[in-house]
Order: structure tokens, then C-alpha cells, then sequence
């Protein structure tokens, strides 16, 4: 029963337009990005190598699938959150906007499930998205560019063979779907609120951008709020391309983003099972 | 003036006077010795050790064919020191120099001579350099050199088998690396780390490199190294 509840939410998800903005955003920009690095990569890698090939002899595919896989992961993630917003600020506002919530509500199934697999569907929206980005960055970059060892230009130059990345990778993309999770939370509880998906969209990203400004700036006197704030946070998948791997920073992330995630569930629930549906 | 100073010091220093030995003499055997050798390939396994790079142990080929074509190859990423690549006397004392016979000394189990090569002109790339020749087996058991551009470095070769295999089976370089060469948010990274590096212009690395399956005058073909020479 709940299965379904959720497969209808999907359905209802899929239908709408909006709900692909984000696989055409990736769709069209992933091609573009791999044709400038089939053409320019190899700028990029001595550019990173320019310190070390002046006293080394250095041999062996650098530009390849993992290192495109990395670039792209580290320069799409900081948006991604603009395409789930779509969506998981529509999910229910945009009952209220259709009028169709109180027909919802009136079904023999109760709020709190109606809500769960509300918020399920999303969560697996988010999945199919960064699988997707996935597929198209590693999975597409492999098949141009091949495999081999993956180059990170962090706080050291790290070369990582290519037996130990894949498990890179999928850590940190389940890192990147714990960050957008608690993105999509804030754009639900806000969906929960009102009656139009535009106001939890854009209230979504403007929260996201002020915390950003307010983690970016090098006032001392804000140091102390920084550790609270999620988007703080959200860059931890980058803690998996280190070595050795920071654990205990990665926990920590997760820890504040999971219970952000859990927070902004819990909250939406409370509302929305208190909410005096008129619509 | 640094090689002026340099000379002087030689010529002050006990040991110079107790020069008994014809420097070029050992430079010109340990030349000939390699010279024996017109190609060779060889199968290496690389460990780099440095503080702001972070490299897996990889695995090369490297091809040598006299006087100076060299080929490195690899299956996947691998980095070699440039100095003291082919381990070629010729190479490494490509420059006009005056050689000074110092002193016996032991490197390990074998009986060296300690030679200064000093450069005759200041467009050389090397300031100084000191060889340590086994004296059994003319070969080279260690190279310690100031270069202008690359720092100082020194690398301790062994031999697992020196009457028969010229060639070392292993290979230490230890070298200075400049830190205005890396980009600064590697260096500052780094000197947080590191206290005592801090306010320092370089820092120390370490490759250890070793030979294994040995192909010597195999009649290796020039185009083999057309690529990457």
C-alpha cells in the first residue's frame, strides 16, 4: 500500500515538466563540458603537473574518465540544489495550487503516509538526478577518455590509483544525495507551508545563497555560527579524495545534514498533520 | 665567485693536499665502464616520498641507449627524477669541469673514491658536484650535486650484482624541492602542517626506485625511442 503510495507520487513527479529541468540542464551541459576537456584537458593537467615537470619525467593517462568525473562533480554540486528546489518545492504547494489537497486528504490513507511518500519520491528523485549526473560524467567520460589514475588538486597534489577511486566515488555521492536531501527538506518544509511552489523555491535558494555568503566570509566575529549552518557541510564529499580520508570531519558533516534532513522532515510532518486544509 | 670560493676551500681543506690520484683518471674508467654498456631496458618499481604530493607505488620500463636516448613507459601514471635518470656519467658531466681527487671513503660494504667536479664555466647548470667511485668495480655508488635550478639532491645506488650487472638495483634520490614552485594554496596548506618548513624555500623528497629484469645490449631500436625521447 505504501509502495504504492509512493510509485503514484513518482508518477505525479515524472508528469510534470519542471521535473526534467534538471536532466536537460545535465544533459546539455555535460556534452559541452566533455568536448572542452577532449579538446583543452590536457591544459588543465599540466597546469596542475607544471610544479613537478620541471624536475620529473611523468608518463601515463591523467585525462581520464575518473579525473572528468571528479571536475564536473565538484563544479555542478554547488548547483544542483537550484534543480531539486524544482521539485521539492512543488510537491505540496502544488497540490494546494491545483486544488487537489483536500481530495487528498479525504482518501482512506493517512496524512502522515500521504507526506512520507511524498517526501520518499523526492528523496528518490534526488537519486535518480545525481545518478544520472553520474552516469553522464564517469560513465560518459569513461567511454571517451578511458580510465586510469584519478589527479586531485586540493590542499596537496594527491594521484590515487585507479583500483582505489571508485569507492570514491561512491562515497561521495552518497555524501552529494545527504547534502541535496537536506536541501530538498528545507524546499519541502517551505512547500508545506504555502499554497504556491514559487515562494518555497525561492525562499529555498535565497536561505541557501545567504548561508553560503555567510560561510564564505572571513568576518571573525560570524566564525561561530559557521559550524551550524549546513551548507558549511556540503562540500564534505570532498573529504573522501584526501588521503588519509578525515572521518571524523565526514561524520561530523553527516551528522549535521542528517539531522537537518530528519529536522526539516519532522517539522513538515507536525505541520502538515496540524494543518487546517481549506483548499 | 661562489666557484672561485669553492676552489679555494678544495685547495685549503687537509684532504686536497693529500690528493694521490688522478681524478680524471677514475672518472675515465668509470666512463669506459659504461660505456660497455650500449643499451639497456629495464623493468622499476617507483616510491615518491614528498610532503605535498601524494603518488602510489608504480611501476615503469625505462629504455637507455647510448649516448643519451631515453624512453620511459608505462600502463599507468609514473614519475621519474629527472637527474640521474640513466645513471650515465657522460650526461650527468655534460659541462666543462676540473675534477679533484679528495679522499677513500666507505659507501656501505665497498671502498670508494670521493672525487669534487667542479664546473669551469658559470652557464653550467651544476655549481658542484661530488661522485663517490667504487674502486673494485669503477661504477657509481653515490652523486651529491648543487644545481642552480633544481635544488640540491643525492642518490645512493647499490648493486646486487656488480662484477656482472653494471647497473644498480636500487636507487635512493634525496633532493630539495623549490616551494616557490608550487602553487601557494599547496604551500600554505603545507606549512601549516609543518611548522619547522615554515619561512623555509624549499623542502625535502625522497624517490626510491628499484631495478629489476635487466636487458642489457639487447640491440634495443632507435625507434623505439622516436616518441618520447
Amino acid at each position: 500500500m505504501f509502495g504504492k503510495l509512493i510509485l503514484i507520487e513518482l508518477y505525479k513527479i515524472f508528469r510534470k515538466w519542471r521535473t526534467y529541468i534538471g536532466f536537460i540542464a545535465i544533459g546539455v551541459l555535460l556534452p559541452i563540458i566533455l568536448t572542452a576537456l577532449y579538446y583543452e584537458g590536457s591544459n588543465y593537467i599540466n597546469f596542475s603537473m607544471r610544479a613537478l615537470k620541471g624536475s620529473f619525467l611523468v608518463v601515463g593517462n591523467l585525462l581520464n574518465g575518473y579525473l572528468v568525473g571528479y571536475l564536473i562533480l565538484q563544479a555542478l554540486i554547488i548547483h544542483i540544489p537550484f534543480l531539486i528546489v524544482l521539485v521539492g518545492g512543488d510537491l505540496m504547494a502544488g497540490e494546494a495550487t491545483a486544488g487537489t489537497y483536500r481530495m487528498l486528504a479525504i482518501r482512506p490513507v493517512s496524512r502522515f503516509k500521504i507526506l512520507t511518500a511524498k517526501y520518499l519520491s523526492g528523496i528518490m528523485y534526488i537519486g535518480i538526478l545525481l545518478l544520472f549526473l553520474a552516469f553522464m560524467s564517469i560513465g560518459v567520460g569513461s567511454i571517451i577518455f578511458g580510465t586510469g589514475e584519478l589527479l586531485v588538486y586540493s590542499n596537496k597534489i594527491y594521484i590515487f590509483p585507479a583500483s582505489d577511486v571508485i569507492w570514491r566515488f561512491i562515497l561521495s555521492y552518497i555524501f552529494a544525495m545527504l547534502s541535496m536531501s537536506t536541501v530538498f527538506g528545507l524546499s519541502f518544509l517551505f512547500s508545506s507551508i504555502v499554497e504556491n511552489a514559487i515562494g518555497p523555491i525561492v525562499a529555498t535558494m535565497a536561505l541557501i545563497i545567504i548561508f553560503i555568503i555567510l560561510s564564505a566570509l572571513p568576518i571573525e566575529s560570524l566564525a561561530w555560527i559557521k559550524p551550524y549552518l549546513f551548507t558549511n557541510h556540503m562540500n564534505g564529499w570532498m573529504t573522501f579524495f584526501a588521503d588519509p580520508v578525515d572521518w571524523s570531519e565526514i561524520t561530523e558533516s553527516a551528522l549535521v545534514l542528517g539531522a537537518h534532513s530528519v529536522g526539516l522532515y519532522l517539522v513538515s510532518l507536525i505541520l502538515f498533520l496540524k494543518k487546517d486544509i481549506l483548499s | 665567485m661562489f666557484r672561485i670560493l669553492l676552489i679555494a676551500l678544495l685547495f685549503l681543506s687537509n684532504d686536497a693536499f693529500t690528493q694521490d690520484k688522478d681524478a680524471d683518471e677514475i672518472i675515465k674508467k668509470m666512463q669506459t665502464v659504461f660505456d660497455g654498456i650500449k643499451d639497456y631496458k629495464v623493468d622499476m618499481t617507483i616510491s615518491v616520498d614528498m610532503s605535498f604530493l601524494k603518488v602510489p607505488k608504480s611501476k615503469a620500463t625505462l629504455y637507455f641507449k647510448q649516448p643519451d636516448k631515453v624512453k620511459l613507459d608505462s600502463k599507468g601514471f609514473a614519475m621519474l627524477p629527472k637527474e640521474g635518470l640513466t645513471f650515465s656519467p657522460g650526461k650527468m658531466l655534460d659541462f666543462a669541469y676540473s675534477a679533484f681527487y679528495i679522499k677513500e671513503e666507505k659507501v656501505g660494504e665497498s671502498n670508494t673514491h670521493v672525487i669534487k667536479i667542479i664546473p669551469n664555466a658559470d652557464t653550467a647548470r651544476v655549481l658542484l658536484t661530488t661522485l663517490w667511485v667504487d674502486s673494485k668495480f669503477n661504477i657509481l655508488r653515490k652523486i651529491k650535486s648543487t644545481t642552480k635550478s633544481a635544488g640540491e639532491f643525492e642518490i645512493e645506488l647499490t648493486y646486487a650484482d656488480p662484477a656482472n650487472i653494471k647497473l644498480p638495483s636500487t636507487a635512493e634520490l634525496t633532493f630539495t624541492f623549490d616551494q616557490n614552485k608550487i602553487p601557494a594554496r599547496i604551500r600554505d596548506e603545507i606549512q601549516k602542517e609543518s611548522k619547522d618548513q615554515k619561512n623555509q624555500n624549499s623542502m625535502n623528497g625522497k624517490v626510491t626506485i628499484r631495478y629489476e629484469n635487466y636487458s642489457i645490449n639487447k640491440g634495443l631500436p632507435d625507434d623505439l625511442f622516436k616518441e618520447d625521447q
